[in-house]
């Protein structure tokens, strides 16, 4: 419901933290001083922050002692540790051992090197190949006869399709079913699979890369990372004909190797195709006579295919039913809940890319939009590395239709008063003078309480998703992490509230309310989850009022009226000025 | 920092191939330079993160272990603070995972500088004003704390990304959002 008047806004805060850090472009750096040279809000802003980054440094001096100059040991042992690194590690191109022995001096030692080869960004290639190609083998090796599940999502030049896929190795039984499928992806896939002698019964594997690695005269590796992710990409040195694969990407868990991600860039004439498959859907299971149903001959629909779960972590469990097997425990997948819904809140995930979580039977499905390519793997990434997470991220270019989107609280409230003249902006431009002014005024204060409802919805969205029986049976770390979420939302809207109030004496008063303190109510401060008034609900009337009292946009219900605006406003007040005051914690 | 800067300019690998031999002591004055300058700023970054000022220092030494082999290995570094940040972030990670596998970007709440203070009326308000910071610390997310913390090493937004994993944007939101909190919650200080 925002208002969309046609005003200057303020600068927002994260264009203040960029201008005082110095990471804005040329142009807009110009506009923001010249703005804060006319802007005195935005100015006192600037300071506040200047003032919160220069208390950080001092609260971290002050807790990282800053007198520190060394730490316990004084760096005793490091020059040791040096040497045996310059004793045991090969040296590849560097102008003369001798040189190094020289520097850091050879005394040798007993310590192990092996940690210099953890995974990192030092990693070879050839060792990321090799690892994530055996990752499967300790989950295949903790089942008596083992039914691999995966589902993939392939996309490719704006078209997508869902692949699942059964594999029991040792009954030698496959099963692939095609979903969703977007035109011809699934012929075209095949056929440069085959062209290029990859195994369209693992798609996305470490073998199939290592294989058409193994095929090429010429190729360069580069090995990357991004987050929880290392990734292999090899191209071919030699001239590529069409059909043939130009360039390959394998991206696999830095925690268990296991591959997740896969891209095959191939030459067609005069362009170049890219086929991209990413893992949504991981489980072993252990072969049985319900889930053998998948190899009858007749296909089976995907909804009523048995592929359950996805978890990804590498323990080898007791044998006992399947059902005990494959299903996950509630708190587990709640606990999953809570990881992820911090994880995207703490990506900005939640608001910036639309994103949606939703616990079902055994997995939690997150639904993203973004609007980036790189925004888009950042997601994937972080949510690979959370087990039981399927994730369903889409491109805002690529999106198939409209209705895709999460519907906005603007679009579903029907116009009533679309017609109708705000009630109190004439009285609001006579007493500022200027319609530029008035407008500025309602444009700020809409553009708060959408923001006041948003976190508080959140708040709330928390409260009715983890009531108290779910709350009581969570592990004290999972409370912490629910509890810092919905303070952070509780801070938000705080911070929003004050800023609202302190925008709100000339609104007031051309609605003829004073604009003194709000009446004291009983202040519920206590547990977020024990809110006794519904804030929400209150700034979702609060935004009403204002809309229909300043704004021309629809949306405003039938019941508000001049005189219920005048009437419900002030206790609509206290109770927000009671549940969000700043000295109520939560 | 204009030494950091410097150092921060060098491209190592390129040296190790190209440098005549009356360079060589460049390399030993380059990595006694980057080891001077900055051990302190990483070690503290380290003990940010991990709380520990112990596994701190392990962790740091590590680091600089595995920028000699970066270097020996003749990949060029473009800017090695980053690059020692980065692979410090990465380790403090795997110790994390070490540890409890199931999180990810949540360590352990800040708790260093305890017993320094003597209990003496004075040292006790200065424990208890030690607190109050610790609990304002604390209340930021992890991944907010690391991104003011590397933005007070003058690193940029996308370095920043970069050591993080993260992308350029969620680091502004990140330092936004830290510093909102620290706003509200300065007023106990």
């Amino acid at each position: 419901m925002n208002s969309k008047l046609p005003v200057e806004a303020h600068l927002t805060e994260e264009v203040l933290v960029r201008f005082l850090d110095g990471e804005l472009d040329k142009r807009a750096n110009e506009i923001a001083a010249r703005h804060l040279d006319a802007c005195w809000t935005c100015r006192s802003k600037r300071e506040q922050l200047r003032q919160a980054m220069d208390r950080f440094v001092q609260m971290e001096e002050a807790l990282i002692d800053a007198s520190i100059t060394a730490p316990p040991s004084g760096w005793a042992g490091f020059r040791g540790k040096l040497d045996i690194a310059s004793a045991q590690v090969p040296c590849f191109g560097a102008p003369s051992p001798s040189q190094f022995t020289r520097v850091f001096g050879m005394i040798g030692a007993a310590l192990a090197v092996a940690v210099w080869f953890m995974p990192s960004s030092s990693v070879s290639a050839m060792e990321i190949l090799e690892r994530s190609a055996a990752s499967e083998q300790p989950l295949l090796q903790g089942k008596s006869n083992p039914l691999v599940l995966q589902r993939l999502r392939v996309e490719s030049s704006h078209r997508t399709a869902g692949l699942s896929l059964w594999n029991a190795p040792q009954s030698q039984k496959f099963q692939a079913k095609w979903e969703a499928q977007d035109g011809d992806l699934h012929e075209d896939l095949e056929r440069m699979y085959a062209a290029n002698g990859l195994d369209l019964k693992h798609p996305l594997s470490a073998a199939n890369h290592a294989h058409w690695r193994h095929s090429l005269k010429q190729h360069q590796d580069s090995v990357l990372q991004h987050g929880e992710l290392l990734g292999v990409v090899t191209t071919s040195n030699a001239p590529v004909r069409p059909g043939e694969i130009a360039e390959a990407e394998l991206w696999v868990r830095r925690s268990d190797w296991h591959p997740v991600r896969q891209s095959f860039r191939v030459a067609e004439v005069g362009w170049t195709e890219e086929y991209r498959l990413v893992e949504t859907a991981f489980h072993v299971e252990t072969l049985d006579a319900d889930n053998a149903r998948v190899f009858d001959t007749a296909p089976l629909a995907i909804e009523t295919a048995p592929l359950r779960v996805h978890s990804t972590a590498p323990v080898i469990e007791p044998a006992s039913s399947p059902a005990e097997l494959s299903a996950p425990a509630q708190t587990d997948l709640i606990q999953t809940e809570i990881e992820v819904l911090a994880l995207l809140h703490e990506m900005d995930a939640d608001r910036q890319d639309s994103a949606q979580v939703e616990r079902t039977g055994d997995q939690v499905v997150v639904t993203a939009y973004t609007s980036s390519q790189d925004r888009k793997l950042e997601l994937e990434s972080h949510l690979a590395a959370i087990p039981l997470v399927i994730s369903e991220v889409h491109l805002l270019s690529e999106s198939p239709a409209a209705s895709a989107f999460p519907e906005t609280a603007s679009s579903a409230v029907a116009p009533s008063s679309a017609s109708e003249p705000p009630l109190f902006l004439k009285p609001l431009v006579q007493q500022t003078g200027s319609l530029e002014i008035a407008n500025r005024i309602v444009s700020d204060q809409m553009d708060l309480l959408r923001h006041l409802c948003i976190e508080l919805a959140a708040v709330k969205s928390l409260e009715e998703r983890f009531p108290s029986d779910v709350r009581q049976v969570l592990p004290s770390r999972s409370l912490n992490i629910l509890d810092g979420l919905a303070l952070d939302h509780l801070d938000a809207a705080r911070h929003y509230w004050a800023e609202l109030e302190r925008n709100t004496s000339p609104l007031l008063s051309a609605m003829k309310i004073s604009a003194g303190d709000p009446a004291n109510v009983a202040v519920s401060c206590g547990a977020w989850y024990r809110l006794q008034e519904r804030p929400v609900d209150a700034a979702e009337r609060l935004e009403d009022f204002f809309t229909r009292a300043f704004t021309t946009s629809a949306g405003a219900p039938s019941d508000v009226s001049q005189e219920s605006i005048v009437a419900e406003l002030p206790q609509l007040r206290s109770t927000l000025a009671a549940e969000l005051a700043e000295g109520c914690v939560h | 920092m204009a030494a950091n800067d410097d150092l921060g300019a060098l491209t190592l690998g390129k040296w190790l191939f190209v440098a005549p031999r009356e360079e060589a002591q460049t390399l030993d004055q380059v990595l006694s330079g980057l080891f001077d300058e900055l051990r302190l700023p990483l070690y503290r970054y380290v003990v940010a993160m991990l709380g520990s000022p112990a596994e701190a220092e392990d962790v740091t030494q590590e680091c600089f272990v595995k920028l000699f082999l970066e270097m020996r290995s003749g990949r060029g570094l473009d800017s090695p603070k980053a690059w020692l940040f980065r692979v410090g972030h990465n380790l403090v990670l795997d110790r994390w995972r070490s540890t409890s596998p199931a999180h990810s970007l949540d360590g352990p709440a800040l708790n260093v500088a305890d017993e320094r203070y003597p209990s003496s009326e004075e040292a006790l308000l200065q424990q208890e004003r030690l607190a109050l910071m610790r609990a304002a610390i604390n209340r930021l997310s992890t991944q907010q704390r690391l991104c003011l913390h590397l933005r007070t090493e003058s690193f940029r937004y996308r370095e920043i990304a970069n050591i993080l994993g993260v992308s350029e944007s969620t680091v502004c939101e990140n330092i936004r959002r830290g510093l909102s909190r620290l706003i509200k919650d300065c007023h106990e200080l």
